[in-house]
């Protein structure tokens, strides 16, 4: 469990994104957040395997083996665990609260008065 | 593929800036998405892609080494150690940034790494030659031990001679600072038993050559120390390349045997396959000497390579002095041998020579490429930073020092060169496998050329050094191309197009004497000038360029005998010879009726008759040569013009040429010269050779092909020089360009309020391309004074181009225009199609 959920760190949020409801591979980790982002996040190889790393260390996901490959091109496999789940949905909460507020003061259509 | 397996290198490599857990736990998918990325954004993007993942991953690496590193001192609250992990960061920190800023510039990142990878890239693979030839050791146990020797006169121009077999004995026995002597001599042999007879090369040794280089065989055993003559020379030693395509098998070849000019050798040992020697051969045979040809009269006799291995603790300076005394009393006691020392000289100084120079001048014509390279860079950036001029001083008005835009302008530095050492290391590694496949197979171990370690580390040490002269090195690079267009077009003294050789070994078996042999000589060639196409037809005992010079004694009748035997290249020729090479002769020459009963005659050339007879015709003297029928005196009937024998750029020595019906020999060289593609001709020659005697093995080579094996180092070069003289002038011209081109586009806020003032896009045009063409007004002069001063050095290697040379000046004046003016172009007509409106906003 991470020590404080709401400061879900972006990148770990887009993560647990890409894996809630399909086990991934790294790259198409980064090719699931590179789309969920429109392209704006895309996580290059050191600070995508160094964010699985730490979050595969909070408990937030875990490695699964590739059942049927062989060894020489297996590809490690990542899935969210419970405790990721409970920190993505608590990270979508606070979000869905921000975007009630915003809501609420008629933020969308774009006629904010300062 | 190479560059994706290369390129995973580099990424691996660099992967060490990452947090070393990372590593360990995940380096091998971190790599493999590299690769994958590469490839996909490569092939949608072509080099923007490519490029584009490069500056990606490297900062991608060093900000997961600056927040792993950021963790650490927050996790350990390592409040003494933030200093210095701040001084660890900087340069990392700086180098992130850097790369953030270039991947908003992506034309000028392109051009300024493309433009050091080139210049780095020609480097890196120039030098993975020159590391691969002329600096690694020999293949051999301490190959510092291994020298060759050689019977020296210096004193009349030949330092350097082969080594008479007596005189190889008697070393042999009396020197003391040598573990071993061997002597070697290559040669070439009938095989016969395959589908069809062959010629392979060989190379006959002394039985302990293999001891002495202290190479085990692959398969079987090297032959015995002691091989007597007789008894069991007909032993043999194969190659592993031999072994495998004569008998399919290198272990089986071991107790198998050979059918060797009708005699039978049995294999003992086979040649591991990375086995290297001055001379490529097939099959060693040991080497043997009958009792007469260790005879006194044998010492002029001098046809041995030697060999020597110093023993342990003994350097190359006191086994001279030891050799020297040997050769003081082997001068007494045989007048053969007065006059005559010995030269040593180690067996890896001896392999290079010949390419030393070439290559240390190749790397001297890429060490301009690259400084080409960084002036162009220099230029780019010092463009970009005076565009940055504002930023700059915004950034002074808040506090930066200027050492503080130093640093930042050095780490940008840095990021271009050394992205472009990684992109010129990847071109390297593709350019090294075909540029060895262009270079004669003659260079030794350039096979081995590779991008390896200390090439990596030049290639990264070379990054490092920048200069700023550089408009005068592009004419440089210009001179020296054509120098070497010269050294190509040497004239060889003969024909060689349309030339065809057949080499010819009649067998004594069924051609016993003389007149026999002449006849089937003769019969052949009547029969080859019979077909249509031919022109003309000779035959000779040695070709020009072959490579095997047969220096003979001579005396000149009437004149008092010298101190030395004077001597001169042998050759016996049909009198066809020089018609079908296209060799001029002055005075009678051969007509054809020479014969043992004619008188005896002879035919020099001009470098003889100028030595001997300086000031007057030589024909009508008489020399005596002495030959295989003994001194014979003979009347001088012809005179012929000097022909390249020795290579391109040894200077003729004298030589005589005896009609082959009065000094007859068993073998020879049919010379036959066509009109047209001779290998359309070949088969039909062939019919006519095999009609005469269809058992005779015939190799056919083009004359072109015996010339190739001279002018191939040379044409080598010159491609290389080419490609690298053209890439400099490319650069040159980007360089140019990008400047120029550049500078327009920090105008366009001045043109902009021009036309909005009511300038006409004409004269917006106008004075964009004035502009231009004034910078290279000045540069064209200063750099042909720059070049004129540069040159001067390098004319001591420059081959028969002068400094200055007025062509090539020219030449790059006139392109260094035509690019300004392309240059200027480009960017004016934009330039005149700027809203006026876009231009007052542009920053």
């Amino acid at each position: 469990m991470p020590k404080n959920p709401d400061s879900l760190k972006p990148r770990w949020f887009q993560i647990l994104l890409a894996l809630a409801n399909e086990e991934l591979h790294g790259l198409a980790v980064m090719k699931a957040v590179l789309d969920q982002t429109q392209g704006h996040m895309r996580l290059w190889p050191a600070m995508l395997y160094g964010s699985l790393k730490q979050m595969t260390e909070a408990g937030l996901i875990e490695e699964r083996e590739d059942e049927g490959a062989t060894d020489a091109d297996r590809r490690r496999f990542y899935g969210i665990t419970e405790s990721g789940r409970q920190a993505l949905a608590a990270e979508v909460d606070r979000l869905a609260g921000y975007i009630r507020l915003a809501e609420e003061r008629q933020v969308a259509d774009g006629s904010v008065s300062a | 593929m190479t560059d994706r397996r290369f390129s995973r290198r580099v990424y691996r490599a660099l992967m060490r800036l990452a947090p070393n857990h990372l590593q360990e736990s995940h380096g091998l998918a971190m790599e493999q998405m590299f690769a994958d990325l590469l490839e996909s954004e490569t092939a949608r993007r072509g080099v923007t892609g490519w490029l584009a993942i490069w500056l990606g991953a490297v900062r991608d690496l060093i900000d997961a080494s600056i927040a792993d590193r950021v963790a650490w001192a927050k996790r350990k609250r390592a409040i003494p150690a933030a200093s210095r992990l701040r001084s660890t960061l900087g340069p990392l920190n700086d180098i992130s940034r850097s790369l953030r800023l270039l991947k908003q510039k992506p034309g000028f990142a392109l051009v300024a790494v493309l433009t050091l990878a080139i210049g780095l890239g020609a480097n890196a693979a120039i030098f993975s030659v020159i590391h691969a030839v002329l600096l690694r050791p020999l293949p051999y146990p301490e190959p510092d031990r291994v020298v060759t020797l050689w019977e020296s006169r210096p004193q009349d121009g030949r330092p350097r001679s082969l080594v008479a077999p007596p005189t190889f004995t008697d070393w042999r026995g009396e020197a003391r600072a040598f573990e071993r002597l061997v002597a070697y001599s290559p040669g070439n042999s009938a095989l016969t038993g395959g589908p069809f007879p062959e010629r392979v090369a060989t190379v006959s040794a002394s039985s302990d050559v293999f001891h002495l280089l202290g190479v085990p065989m692959r398969h079987g055993q090297a032959f015995p120390e002691n091989v007597f003559p007789g008894a069991d020379d007909q032993l043999a030693v194969v190659s592993s390349g031999f072994a495998q395509r004569w008998f399919g098998d290198p272990a089986g070849a071991v107790g198998s045997s050979l059918t060797l000019d009708d005699r039978e050798h049995i294999i003992v040992g086979v040649l591991p396959g990375d086995f290297r020697f001055p001379e490529q051969a097939d099959i060693w045979l040991p080497l043997t000497f009958a009792p007469d040809q260790l005879s006194d009269p044998m010492r002029g006799a001098r046809y041995l390579n030697v060999l020597g291995r110093l023993k342990p603790g003994v350097s190359v300076e006191q086994a001279q002095a030891d050799v020297d005394a040997v050769s003081l009393t082997l001068g007494e006691q045989h007048p053969n041998n007065r006059g005559w020392g010995v030269r040593l000289i180690g067996l890896h100084d001896l392999m290079v020579e010949d390419y030393r120079q070439n290559l240390i001048l190749l790397q001297i014509a890429v060490g301009f490429v690259l400084l080409i390279a960084c002036a162009n860079v220099v230029s780019l950036v010092l463009a970009r930073a005076s565009d940055r001029l504002r930023d700059r001083t915004v950034k002074r008005a808040l506090g930066a020092t200027r050492l503080h835009l130093l640093h930042q302008s050095l780490s940008e530095n840095l990021t271009l060169t050394l992205l472009g050492g990684v992109a010129g290391v990847v071109l390297a590694a593709w350019t090294v496998t075909p540029l060895v496949r262009l270079a004669p197979a003659a260079i030794p171990r350039i096979d081995d050329a590779a991008i390896t370690w200390p090439v990596l580390l030049f290639c990264f040490g070379a990054a490092v050094g920048v200069a700023l002269l550089m408009t005068l090195v592009q004419h440089g690079a210009g001179v020296m191309l054509r120098s070497f267009v010269r050294l190509g077009a040497v004239d060889p003294g003969f024909a060689t197009e349309n030339v065809l050789t057949v080499s010819l070994a009649l067998p004594r078996s069924r051609y016993e004497n003389a007149s026999q042999q002449n006849q089937a000589f003769e019969s052949m060639a009547e029969r080859i000038g019979r077909l249509d196409g031919i022109e003309g037809v000779g035959l000779t005992t040695n070709l020009p360029m072959i490579g095997s010079a047969w220096p003979f004694g001579f005396s000149i009748d009437g004149r008092p005998p010298t101190d030395e035997q004077l001597v001169a290249e042998f050759h016996a020729v049909t009198p066809g010879y020089f018609d079908a090479l296209g060799i001029s002769v002055r005075g009678r020459g051969f007509d054809g009726s020479e014969g043992p009963e004619t008188p005896a005659v002879v035919i020099i050339n001009e470098t003889m008759a100028a030595r001997h007879w300086p000031d007057r015709s030589p024909l009508g003297e008489r020399v005596t040569v002495v030959s295989q029928n003994g001194a014979v005196s003979r009347e001088v009937v012809g005179i012929v013009a000097d022909v390249k024998h020795a290579g391109l750029v040894a200077d003729p020595k004298p030589e005589v040429y005896l009609p082959m019906a009065q000094d007859t020999w068993a073998f020879g060289l049919l010379v036959i010269r066509g009109n047209r593609d001779m290998h359309a001709l070949w088969p039909d020659i062939r019919a006519e050779l095999a009609a005469v005697d269809p058992t005779l093995p015939l190799t056919m080579r083009p004359m072109t092909d015996i010339i190739a094996r001279w002018t191939a180092p040379l044409k080598f070069q010159m491609i290389l020089v080419g490609l690298f003289a053209a890439f400099a002038l490319i650069m040159a011209a980007l360089g140019i360009y990008g400047v120029i081109a550049y500078l327009v586009s920090m105008r366009t806020n001045e043109i902009g309020i021009r036309m909005a003032l009511g300038a006409k896009p004409g004269a917006v045009f106008r004075s964009v391309v004035g502009q231009g063409l004034v910078l290279a007004g000045l540069a064209v002069p200063l750099g042909i004074a720059g070049a004129l001063v540069v040159n001067r050095s390098l004319s001591s290697i420059l081959y028969q181009v002068s400094p200055g040379d007025p062509m090539t000046l020219a030449g790059i004046s006139a392109l260094v225009v035509v690019v300004a003016m392309l240059a200027c172009w480009l960017p004016a007509r934009r330039a005149m199609r700027v809203d006026p409106m876009t231009a007052l906003r542009w920053e």
